[in-house]
């Protein structure tokens, strides 16, 4: 294990400007992002550390389109609905129920689509991705919750909370539609708790296995009791369902309610470390520093009330962030390689619903579907041979131009409707490609290297590299550049980050 | 304008190192793990002795399956009392006097009737654990429930019995040990050396089949220059074991699926592909597959029932096809789970994260029967109590239809069951 030489409070102090540089501008980009363009190096070294840190997340950039999409949808399934209401037929009943079905699914498609999209626009990326992680703490999974309004709304409540304390998301997200459902809150109440959202609030959301114990699960189970969601799909507190009873919990005893259940739960110690340690390890590395570094930022974090926004700039700011030991080691996640490749090779993400979610899926992030409750593992756990065959085929679909034979009528529309928007393109194109290769100063292999990937590859790597590009095998000059940069978005070292 | 260079799929990493004409440069720059691969080639080729020729099929029943509505302790008031609208009294498919499989359990009541079906009562393990991640870990790790271990019990077993284990022949290429289906790794298969592991998509085959011959060219020259963090390693080992193996997988489920009939359960369509790789000759020790759901808080009678028909029919046809492709002496099949659930019934006719539950392994060689006494339950019982550690299940596979050592592999010594010869 890496031990820094210096204190653990030293660690979180901010990096001296001597220490600023292009390549710490790079690995600030890549893990505050997806990428970390040459133009956004230059951007980020004319801004500097400080200021580009200090302006993270103000505002909160609102996905507009997204919230369409949800008051649209809403629209239509509760206009099915009353039609459903208001039949006797058996058939006819079904057929709206299909029906039904169809909006939700198509909801869902644009929401996958929209958000791709928001997510990939630079001036989003780092708010994005603090919301991926967000989404990784705070699961809920499309399986259990089915409806695509309480997806989205979700997505949105955890979004407005990138800008909040800690305290005061996971209040937030308890009054989640999403999360009722998907944790069964909906189903507890006086007498009859269910304990699934009080476990998992402790285990995987604020405190960490170890740090409760059983009764307190029971007892903060019956706190949470009489949540529900309204027939128009907010939340509803119902007084009559909810146990006003006493309880013991972590040694108090007293009538908590869910809101001062998580308010205490925040005065335990273990709460200033959990999700501290969620967020260096999809930042900082795969591998933690010793316990003291992460106590030291634990206490600085609670000083600072817990605001998530003040966890991102110590971090992203720290001494400890930048050691060179942390760079390139982390694994990119499905989104962060898909929207990463957008980026650099200046593409918009595709508008095929179909041909999106399949994507994401066949590398192990099923959109807005986690495997369970507790998320995706990240870094290594991305890695399988499956996995490993997606991302590749994915590079090749960039290359190539969109089969428009290939397509049914509904992706044929939406490739339509997308360019009527300005999107586009969705595929590399051969001017693109030149483009990136206009180099003068380096040799190409080098300037390649230096454009994709966030790691100093081996002298070994760089040769094979020049070789492929001079390999009269891999065809005329453009055939082998084409072919040399796809091997190298395939290769090992453009996972990393 | 000139051709690509023809680029044959190599059968080995050995194979591709050559292929790729970095043999010079390969060798020395892949030294941090390519003396283990070439210690297993160079060791003598023998063919594989009766011992090495047994496989487990691990069947996860992830979520925690409700154990006493799946083998039902019928005659016993308590059950009905501790679950007033969930007891099951219609359709029982009664296999002792006191026990019934589920009414969804048709198939596997049969297969008990057989002698190819062991029950195995209230596995679990003491001070058990209510998380699913923890119990999940618990189980595939196989340690006490206060110890955490970064490796899986299966994954020590090829820690233990195939690093030195010979190459097949030339020409072959080295089998994954164990094969997944699903994205993920299962934790079981967890090691502290390297391994070859490989995942079919759950959709059906594998996922690869490329394109451009250029591009593939060009990847496999990139794939073997040297890497320099430990990631980059981990990613390379990887991506250069599925190059290999995509090959040899994908022409074998091609060449050995059908036979019979499967339902379309998506349980169904994995066991049906990796009885292919076994009637194959897949030298894979450890199938492992997942069946999802189980984790039923709410409204349980029929998900459960659902879940249960396509355990029930899946494990049967998988059965049956085995025997018709003449392996099935060579394949046993265990279920598990990371709990089973409250006695009681909750109020949202469902249950919650209990204790221990049975489990079923099935196979030819597997002698029939119950195994362990019946949950032992009374008016105010909140779970199901262990009576069997389920690391004596584990050991008894190790034991009995590995031969392999019991004690380094999980640890401390168990006592063998009865329920493998």
């Amino acid at each position: 294990m890496f031990v820094p030489p210096y204190s653990p409070h030293e660690a979180w102090k901010p990096i001296t400007t001597f220490e600023w540089n292009v390549g710490a501008a790079r690995h600030l980009l890549s893990r505050m992002g997806f990428s970390a363009t040459p133009e956004m190096i230059e951007v980020t070294m004319q801004r500097g550390l400080s200021r580009t840190v200090r302006d993270l997340f103000r505002p909160i950039n609102e996905p507009e389109r997204l919230q369409e999409i949800i008051s649209d949808y809403v629209q239509q399934r509760d206009r099915i609905q009353e039609l459903i209401n208001a039949t006797e037929d058996r058939e006819e009943r079904e057929r709206l129920q299909r029906e039904r079905r169809q909006y939700n699914q198509q909801a869902f498609e644009s929401f996958a689509v929209e958000w791709m999209a928001f997510a990939g626009l630079p001036e989003n990326s780092a708010q994005e991705k603090l919301l991926l992680l967000l989404q990784n703490v705070f699961v809920v999974g499309r399986d259990k919750v089915y409806d695509t309004q309480y997806l989205m709304e979700h997505q949105a409540v955890l979004r407005r909370g990138i800008a909040s304390q800690l305290p005061d998301l996971c209040k937030a997200i308890s009054r989640s539609p999403a999360m009722i459902r998907y944790l069964d809150l909906d189903r507890s109440r006086a007498g009859a708790p269910n304990e699934n959202f009080a476990r998992e609030l402790m285990e995987l959301f604020t405190l960490g296995e170890g740090n409760y114990t059983e009764m307190d699960v029971r007892e903060a189970a019956r706190a949470f009791t009489g949540y529900r969601i309204a027939p128009d799909g907010n939340f509803r507190f119902v007084e009559r369902e909810y146990d006003g009873g006493m309880k013991t919990l972590f040694g108090r005893i007293a009538r908590f309610r869910g809101d001062e259940v998580i308010d205490w739960i925040f005065q335990q110690p273990a709460s200033e470390r959990y999700f501290v340690r969620q967020f260096l390890l999809s930042y900082m590395s795969a591998e933690l520093p010793p316990e003291p570094y992460i106590a030291a930022l634990g206490d600085r974090w609670r000083y600072l009330g817990f605001s998530i926004p003040e966890l991102v700039r110590t971090v992203l700011q720290s001494r400890i962030f930048y050691e060179p030991v942390y760079r390139g080691t982390i694994i990119k996640s499905p989104t962060h390689y898909y929207l990463g490749l957008c980026q650099e090779l200046r593409l918009h993400s595709t508008p095929v619903a179909r041909q999106l979610l399949g994507q994401l899926r066949g590398m192990g992030q099923d959109f807005q579907n986690p495997p369970n409750v507790r998320g995706w593992q990240e870094n290594q756990a991305w890695i399988s041979a499956s996995t490993v065959s997606a991302r590749r085929a994915l590079v090749d679909a960039l290359f190539r131009a969109v089969d428009s034979e290939r397509l049914n009528a509904d992706d044929s529309k939406a490739l339509q409707q997308a360019e009527e928007r300005g999107w586009g393109p969705f595929a590399v194109t051969r001017e693109r490609l030149l483009q990136i290769a206009e180099v003068e100063s380096m040799p190409l292999a080098e300037h390649l290297a230096r454009y994709f990937l966030n790691i100093q590859p081996t002298a070994e790597y760089i040769e094979t590299l020049a070789g492929l590009l001079q390999d009269d095998a891999l065809g005329n000059p453009y055939q082998r550049l084409r072919s040399a940069v796809i091997a190298l978005l395939q290769s090992p070292q453009y996972q990393l980050a | 304008m000139p051709r690509p260079k023809p680029f044959s799929t190599p059968l080995t990493r050995r194979e591709f190192l050559h292929h790729s004409g970095v043999c010079g440069l390969g060798l020395l720059s892949f030294s941090s793990y390519v003396p283990a691969f070439l210690a297993r080639a160079s060791a003598a080729q023998v063919p594989l002795a009766e011992k090495d020729r047994t496989i487990l099929v691990l069947v996860q029943l992830a979520g925690g399956n409700d154990g006493l509505n799946t083998v039902i302790p019928f005659a016993n008031d308590h059950y009905h009392k501790l679950r007033p609208t969930l007891a099951i009294t219609e359709g029982l498919h009664t296999i002792t006097e006191n026990l019934a499989l589920h009414p969804s359990c048709g198939a596997l009541q049969r297969l008990y009737g057989d002698g190819r079906l062991a029950v195995i009562q209230n596995v679990g393990y003491p001070n058990p654990n209510r998380s699913h991640f923890r119990s999940s870990e618990i189980w595939e790790t196989a340690t006490d429930s206060d110890r955490i271990a970064s490796s899986g019990w299966i994954g020590r077993f090829f820690d233990n019995t195939c690093a030195g284990a010979p190459l097949v022949g030339e020409g072959q290429g080295q089998p994954p040990q164990g094969i997944h289906v699903g994205d993920v790794v299962p934790q079981s298969f967890h090691a502290r050396q390297h391994h070859t592991l490989f995942g079919l998509s759950r959709t059906g085959g594998v996922v690869g089949g490329r394109g451009d011959p250029r591009v593939d060219a060009a990847y496999k020259q990139l794939l073997s220059s040297p890497a320099a963090n430990p990631q980059e390693r981990f990613l390379q080992h990887t991506m250069l074991d599925v190059m290999v193996t995509e090959q040899r997988v994908s022409d074998a489920i091609s060449k050995h699926a059908g036979g019979v009939d499967y339902p379309t359960s998506g349980l169904a369509r994995s066991l049906r592909q990796i009885a292919a790789l076994i009637a194959a000759g897949l030298e894979t020790r450890v199938y492992f597959v997942s069946q999802g759901g189980y984790d039923t808080h709410a409204n349980q009678a029929a998900t459960h029932s659902r879940l249960l028909t396509e355990l029930s029919e899946a494990l049967a046809a998988f059965q049956q096809d085995l025997e018709m492709k003449r392996r099935a002496d060579q394949v046993t099949t265990l279920t598990f789970s990371e709990f089973g659930r409250r006695a009681d019934e909750n109020a949202g006719a469902g249950t919650d994260h209990g204790a221990a539950a049975p489990l079923f392994v099935m196979g030819s060689a597997v002698k029939g029967g119950i195994f362990g006494p019946p949950p032992e339950l009374d008016a105010s019982a909140r779970e199901v109590d262990f009576t069997t550690d389920f690391r004596s299940v584990y050991a008894t596979v190790l034991d009995r239809w590995w031969q392999a050592p019991v004690e380094p592999i999980l640890g401390q010594p168990f006592e063998s069951m009865d329920f493998l010869a």
